[in-house]
């Protein structure tokens, strides 16, 4: 087979080449598995003209070199031309790249402590929600089935995260990543936001968004038409109802899911919830008036424990000063501020929604997809190179 | 805090004892002192982390003392 970019790079964010003696999926797989390289699934051979198309993705601009993060604990330092290695390696199209490119950007803001979510026992894995234009130009699924199989930028991209994770920032099994159980994930966890449905607009403009100086944004500017999430938690907790007319009845439900000892937010006070309405639920909370914040806010308010019960059950706590004070024998809410509760829309026709509870320690990084100068709303995204190459 | 100056021992148990390696390998760090402890020691009870406190206050003693950094 052709030369073909490694992944075994050093800190430096040099890529090695190496040569196989095929490019068959089982060839290269045999190769991973022996470096203990890759996620146990069957890759797709990173050649150089591959990795070129990938690349082009970007729509050209800036070097592929320029570091974009650097990925603890190893420090890896994560370049375009690394990206795009493991986004071949996981089946990409080059139409993702603009959005991979900045869930990694991401995944190195301080805030989101990308050293405590690799190197912990808990099963947390990064979930990256795609915002906006983005979405669309990339392919990615915020409507039925988003979190689950059958879309290529929703797998890919989840999966891209892992590989860059594992091969880039050292994350993996017995290394740099302490996982008890693991979780299915840590394959793959992207999804995109449902706007169209959404009757509260993009998550993405009621929350801060990093630039890439990593300085929050003017906060009166113009919300960013294409935007990344990345929120380090559990794998989704499913909240059904098929029967409530009214908001309060389906809030009861999350808030019902919120309201558990077996996740950190009994002792990590500071850790956000991400809530994943479907449409058909939150469409019934804003016909009856109720806006994003209404539904925090109430959620804030009913998702609570007996404050006994939680510190019986957490002997180390990390709380806001202010919950210390709350009586045993009352209500303790299960995160310090109603901002903490995100909610986003996802999903298709149905009435289940979901809670993706927080690892803790680590806080959501939203950042703007840099403008893909070759992806224009009326041409077609760019493509995977000639069968062949 | 070690780079700074700051006499530091990183305590780890047994299992975690390979991703130790790694991280400090990771951090330009591989001599940084470490203390080896059993596993587990979180949920065995406050009588047996007090003994095994006991068993490994001199180690960290040596490893915090200025020969050691």
């Amino acid at each position: 087979m052709k030369q073909k970019p490694d992944t075994t790079h050093s800190q430096a964010g040099e890529p090695a080449t190496i040569e196989l003696a095929d490019d068959r999926p089982e060839t290269l797989l045999r190769h991973f598995e022996a470096q203990g390289w890759g996620d146990g699934l069957p890759m797709v051979a990173p050649t150089e003209d591959r990795v070129a198309a990938m690349l082009a993705g970007l729509g050209g601009g800036g070097s592929p070199d320029e570091v974009v993060a650097t990925l603890p604990p190893r420090s890896g330092l994560a370049t375009p031309r690394l990206i795009a290695i493991n986004a071949v390696l996981a089946g990409c199209a080059p139409a993702q790249m603009p959005v991979l490119v900045a869930a990694v950007e991401a995944l190195g803001h301080p805030r989101l402590n990308l050293r405590g979510v690799n190197a912990t026992t808990h099963p947390v894995a990064p979930l990256v929600i795609v915002h906006g234009e983005a979405a669309r130009l990339g392919g990615f699924n915020g409507g039925a089935g988003a979190f689950g199989p059958g879309n290529r930028a929703n797998a890919t991209t989840g999966r891209a995260v892992r590989l860059i994770l594992n091969h880039v920032a050292g994350a993996a099994i017995g290394s740099g990543d302490a996982s008890t159980q693991g979780g299915p994930a840590k394959y793959s966890y992207c999804v995109a936001e449902n706007i169209e449905e959404s009757p509260w607009g993009s998550l993405a403009t009621s929350v801060d968004v990093v630039s890439r100086a990593h300085e929050p944004s003017d906060a009166d500017g113009p919300a960013p038409v294409s935007a990344v999430t990345v929120h380090c938690g559990e794998a989704p907790h499913n909240v059904h109802d098929m029967e409530s007319a009214d908001p309060a009845a389906i809030l009861n439900k999350v808030a019902s899911t919120m309201a558990s000892l077996g996740s950190n937010h009994g002792p990590i006070s500071q850790a956000e919830f991400f809530v994943a309405l479907c449409p058909e639920h939150a469409a019934t909370c804003a016909d009856a008036g109720w806006s994003r914040s209404d539904v925090a806010a109430y959620l804030f308010q009913r998702a609570r424990l007996p404050a006994g019960e939680v510190r019986a059950a957490f002997a180390l706590r990390a709380w806001a000063p202010w919950l210390n004070a709350v009586p045993d024998n009352e209500l303790l809410p299960m995160t310090e501020h109603p901002d903490n509760i995100r909610i986003f829309v996802v999903g298709g026709p149905g009435k289940h929604s979901s809670v993706i509870p927080s690892w803790g320690m680590t806080r959501s990084v939203t950042v703007p997809v840099a403008s893909n100068p070759g992806s224009k709303p009326d041409t077609a995204p760019p493509t995977d190179p000639p069968q062949g190459a | 805090m070690a780079r700074q100056g700051v006499p530091a021992v990183a305590l780890v148990t047994t299992a975690f004892w390979p991703q130790g390696d790694f991280v400090a390998r990771s951090v330009g760090m591989p001599d940084i002192p470490r203390v080896e402890l059993p596993h587990p020691v979180a949920g065995t009870g406050t009588a047996n982390m007090q003994q095994v406190a006991n068993s490994v206050v001199g180690e960290v003693i040596a490893a915090l003392s200025p020969a050691s950094q």
